[in-house]
């Protein structure tokens, strides 16, 4: 009996897994990306033998080279208990295990006592790139840890994900057995057999067929968007079934797969995740208000408009007597560029450029409309004026992470001259956002966008 | 029937089998099954004792003489064979000659020795030197003390504390061996051991030194009162491995204390380093040079390809034992049949060896392709017929490469091809080589718009039916194309500009964790990527047919 799709991979692992230690590789690497089934067929080896002594350890639960091998310590002590309680051993307590001569000393004295019923544990590390503070040497440890322990002996399995870390050890020879992607016939498949017990409960051949045909449609539709992920395309399964399963029923099963398709089309059109339902549900973009006062929203514009246009532009953009200008600007037309400046990264800009942009767009005539005709507004100026507010503003948008320095540092002084700043968000967001405020932020870009 | 219930039926066999294995030995379905046969653990060893007689029976009448030659493979291979049957590889003898006078210079002799055994990553540095110490266990047992370290897993700090707790363990098994006649001493100076344990971090490396020295002292007059003679002597030794890691920047204490000891000390101190590092001797201080020996042993590479032919055919073939035992006919038969194979270069196994010499060059590697073909196999017809197609060979060497990114493209759906060849597109656009994750959907959507532009419409012939069949090539939405992006990262075809990837050590880790990422702040569509196959590259391997084909070049 092997895994499917696997036969090389479970062959191998089989003649590469002993409990007899003289007989096979110290350690052996599993490679492969997500979803190619190397846990489940590493899994399927060791549970078929029940001569192998093994403990997992999930490297993704843990943080720190510490956290790990604390964890070694514990579960080999763990399983050795649990395979054998008539073990008469001194509990240890992994916590004290502070860096990796602890852990051989542990592992030492574990083994000997375990020695006389248990010559070799395997250890299976599970994602061991996935650890998320991995550096380069720890890997090394591991795979000279064998040589440390002086009683019984240690067996590594390592599954690892990622190729490029793999690489970077080819030098030590390791045996590595590799799980390459499934493709779309190997994913049906695997997906019927897998969903089959789970989606329905009968064992007639017409509900293979139509759970097969089921998974042809989603793996048809939507292959193209989850790739060989088996958990993605699991979870569209999952949630696209009971509609499905409602339209079958609904029709007394009489429908041909033809008009079944058809009557359920609009489930292999879309992808439907949860998050993009709300979106629909709500009058599109107009609603997400980001919870941004108009003040907000207006310096957040401002502040796009200094990362995303040249500053000699300026005067002809905001500037409001750039019609009274005689002749044409000294600095000529802009230009359609090649390609969306909104496309590519922001650029840094001083505060005080933003602050007479700001100044030039926000709006005011609502305010100063009510003392019209007073002789006072004609000697005003009809911008806003700098206040306490706008500075709050900018300081909460910081926090916020809408704007960014240039810098990396924490502590800065805003005012300073040398920091720069940029915007941090994207044109789609900014869309929105001019959109809540009634303010047309595409046509100061429409002669240089693509 | 289900598993469950095959199992079960197997178990009984088993059982049957503890009186009348002659049952199952006509059963070829078990005598396949019983490697994976679960016999269930029983919580009293008696039964586990039981069980694994059983298997071992049921494996006995598979073919027992097999077993026992394929074991015997698999131990040569692994080299896990006592040092009888171990046979160091031609091209070593001059090496193993070398570290051999030294351990018996310092074992049998008694004098104190340090050398560095230098050689590339599994050039049998370790083996030659294990092999070593097995002959003198049997040959000097209760001579010597072996003290072993690994730069990697020992700091200074921590060698010590472990040179300490080795010696205690070994000097006290060394006593029980000798009746425990002076358990006390041993006790007690154990005890100061321990001590020392605790206060490793009060007392200077000298002064933990002095101890271990007078932990020696003791063994050795307690030596002396049982034998009378200087020939009780212990001599200690220390293997290294990975000595480079304790010739860092930073005063190399314990090299220095321990070269030193071999110069001063009573007991014979016999070091053996091994590295990878060619120039060794410069990474040591001045103090510390000149106090080793500057007896440096290169492990020498095979030079051509005869040579490395001859060592791959010592590599296959254990040696046959000299008394009679059950296997020994199928040895010589292996060997000859290895021997013949090696000679004729026609032949599958030769072409293999020398396309791994021309590329690796590692017995290595071959023994990892060896061994699932030895294991493999239930007769000895076939494991014969098995080394002479090397299949097994050809498929690992297959299946090592299934994860290259060329192997990963071709693995792609549709959708993450476009997107990558977008990707590949705009970088190569691009003025500093990189692209990002608007640039390349707009790349994708301008693609798909054109190739869509291409295809005949075909509303004019459907408009009469409710629902227009759709035949173009449908334009995902940037939000789901999200999903891709971030597939293609995971893939490792992009990588985010200026990210520093895997750090060397814990410490760096440690550091860069206080520092705030800036790319973090980015948003995702602007973080800018680059792209780690070039459009010239996935010309050549996407395939002709692909609807991409004509997008992979500007």
């Amino acid at each position: 009996m092997t895994v499917q799709y696997r036969e090389y991979q479970y062959n191998t692992l089989k003649s590469l897994i002993s409990h007899d230690y003289s007989i096979t590789p110290p350690n052996i690497i599993l490679l492969g990306p997500t979803g190619t089934g190397k846990s489940f067929t590493l899994n399927h080896v060791l549970d078929n033998n029940s001569d192998i002594v093994y403990g997992t350890i999930r490297p993704n639960e843990l943080v720190t080279w510490k956290s790990l091998i604390q964890a070694t310590s514990r579960v080999i002590q763990k399983t050795l208990h649990k395979q054998f309680p008539n073990i008469v051993c001194p509990m240890l307590d992994p916590l004290q295990v502070e860096d990796y001569y602890g852990l051989v000393k542990d592992i030492d004295i574990v083994m000997s006592h375990y020695h006389p019923v248990c010559q070799t544990i395997h250890l299976v590390i599970d994602g061991f790139d996935l650890l998320q503070d991995i550096d380069a040497s720890l890997l090394l440890v591991y795979l000279k840890l064998f040589e440390q322990i002086k009683s019984g002996h240690l067996k590594l399995l390592l599954v690892i994900r990622d190729q490029a870390f793999n690489n970077r050890y080819s030098s030590y020879m390791i045996p590595t057995i590799v799980f390459p992607r499934y493709d779309q016939t190997q994913l049906l498949t695997i997906l019927s057999q897998i969903k089959y017990n789970q989606l329905i409960k009968s064992n007639s051949t017409i509900a293979f067929s139509v759970i097969q045909n089921f998974i042809q449609l989603i793996l048809q539709s939507f292959f193209s968007y989850t790739g060989s992920n088996i958990n993605a395309l699991c979870d569209i399964i999952d949630m696209k079934w009971k509609p499905y399963y409602e339209t079958i029923i609904s029709n007394d099963m009489t429908l041909d797969s033809t008009s079944l398709y058809r009557k359920t089309k609009h489930l292999f059109t879309f992808v439907d995740e949860p998050l993009d339902k709300n979106n629909n549900i709500d009058d599109n973009d107009t609603t997400v208000e980001h919870e941004l006062s108009k003040l907000a929203k207006y310096v957040v514009i401002a502040a796009y408009f200094c990362s995303y246009t040249e500053s000699r532009y300026d005067s002809s953009l905001f500037s409001r007597k750039a019609l009274i200008k005689a002749g044409r600007n000294p600095y000529g037309r802009r230009k359609q560029l090649e390609e969306d400046p909104t496309h590519r990264p922001a650029q840094t800009f001083p505060l005080e450029r933003m602050l007479a942009i700001f100044q030039a767009i926000y709006p005011l005539d609502e305010i100063y409309d009510t003392n019209s005709g007073s002789l006072e507004q004609l000697l005003q100026e009809p911008y806003i004026k700098p206040n306490i507010e706008i500075f709050q503003t900018i300081a909460e948008l910081y926090a916020l992470k809408w704007l960014a320095t240039s810098t990396m540092n924490v502590n800065i002084d805003f005012f300073s001259s040398k920091i720069k700043w940029k915007v941090n968000v994207s044109w789609e967001i900014i869309l929105q956002i001019a959109k809540s405020v009634k303010f047309d932020i595409q046509q100061y870009f429409s002669d240089i966008q693509s | 029937m289900t598993d469950i219930e095959q199992i079960q039926n197997k178990e009984q066999i088993a059982s049957i089998g503890v009186n009348d294995t002659t049952n199952i030995g006509s059963d070829p379905e078990i005598m396949l099954s019983t490697s994976a046969l679960p016999i269930k653990r029983a919580s009293s060893d008696n039964a586990d004792q039981i069980s694994e007689d059983v298997n071992k029976k049921i494996q006995k009448t598979i073919d027992p003489t097999f077993l026992a030659f394929k074991t015997r493979l698999l131990r040569h291979l692994n080299q896990t064979l006592p040092y009888d049957e171990t046979k160091v590889f031609s091209y070593l003898t001059e090496t193993r000659q070398e570290i051999s006078r030294i351990l018996k210079q310092s074992v049998i002799q008694k004098e104190s020795h340090s050398a560095i055994v230098v050689g590339s990553r599994n050039s049998y540095k370790s083996h030659l030197i294990n092999n070593e110490l097995r002959y003198l266990k049997k040959e000097h047992p209760e001579q010597f003390i072996v003290v072993r370290l690994n730069g990697l897993i020992h700091s200074e700090h921590t060698a010590i504390k472990s040179i300490a707790l080795q010696l205690e363990i070994e000097l006290k098994k060394l006593n029980n061996d000798e009746e425990g006649i002076m358990p006390l001493q041993i006790e007690h100076s154990a005890d100061n051991d321990e001590d020392e344990d605790i206060n490793v971090s009060a007392g200077s490396l000298t002064e933990i030194f002095e101890k271990i020295l007078k932990l020696l002292d003791a063994t050795k007059s307690h030596s002396d009162k049982k034998n009378g003679n200087n020939k009780a002597k212990v001599s200690v030794i220390f293997i290294f491995d990975e000595i480079d890691t304790f010739a860092g920047p930073v005063r190399q204490t314990l090299l220095y204390n321990l070269f030193d000891m071999v110069e001063h000390s009573v007991v014979p101190v016999c070091i053996l380093g091994t590295t990878s590092k060619l120039n060794i001797s410069e990474f040591l201080e001045k103090r510390v040079r000149s106090r080793f020996s500057q007896r440096v042993i290169y492990v020498p590479e095979t030079a051509d390809l005869d040579e490395f032919m001859l060592t791959s055919k010592e590599n296959l073939s254990p040696l046959v034992p000299k008394p009679d035992t059950e296997d020994k006919k199928h040895i010589i038969e292996w060997n000859e049949l290895v021997d013949n194979l090696l000679k004729d270069e026609s032949s599958q196994l030769f072409s293999e060896i020398q396309k791994n010499y021309e590329t690796f060059k590692s017995q290595t590697f071959l023994k990892n392709s060896i061994l699932p073909l030895v294991d493999g196999n239930m007769e000895f017809s076939e494991l014969k017929e098995a080394i002479t197609t090397c299949k097994s060979i050809k498929d690992y060497c297959i299946n090592q490469y299934q994860n290259e990114l060329t192997a990963m493209v071709q693995t792609l759906s549709d959708l993450e091809l476009a997107i990558l060849i977008a990707a590949a597109r705009t970088t190569l656009k691009s003025k500093d080589g990189t692209t990002n994750f608007n640039i390349a959907y707009v790349e994708y959507s301008n693609m798909i718009k054109t190739l869509n532009a291409r295809i005949p419409s075909t509303n004019n012939l459907n408009f009469t039916s409710d629902k227009i069949l759709d035949n173009l090539i449908k334009l995902w939405s940037k939000g789901d194309l999200k999903n891709i992006w971030e597939s293609l990262q995971e893939l490792k075809f992009l990588t985010e500009k200026g990210s520093i990837g895997l750090r060397e050590s814990a410490q760096a880790v440690f550091y860069a964790s206080n520092y705030m990422i800036q790319t973090s702040t980015i948003p995702f569509d602007l973080r800018t990527f680059n792209v780690q196959i070039t459009l010239h590259d996935l010309r050549r391997i996407v395939s002709k047919s692909s609807m991409f084909y004509p997008w992979t070049q500007l």
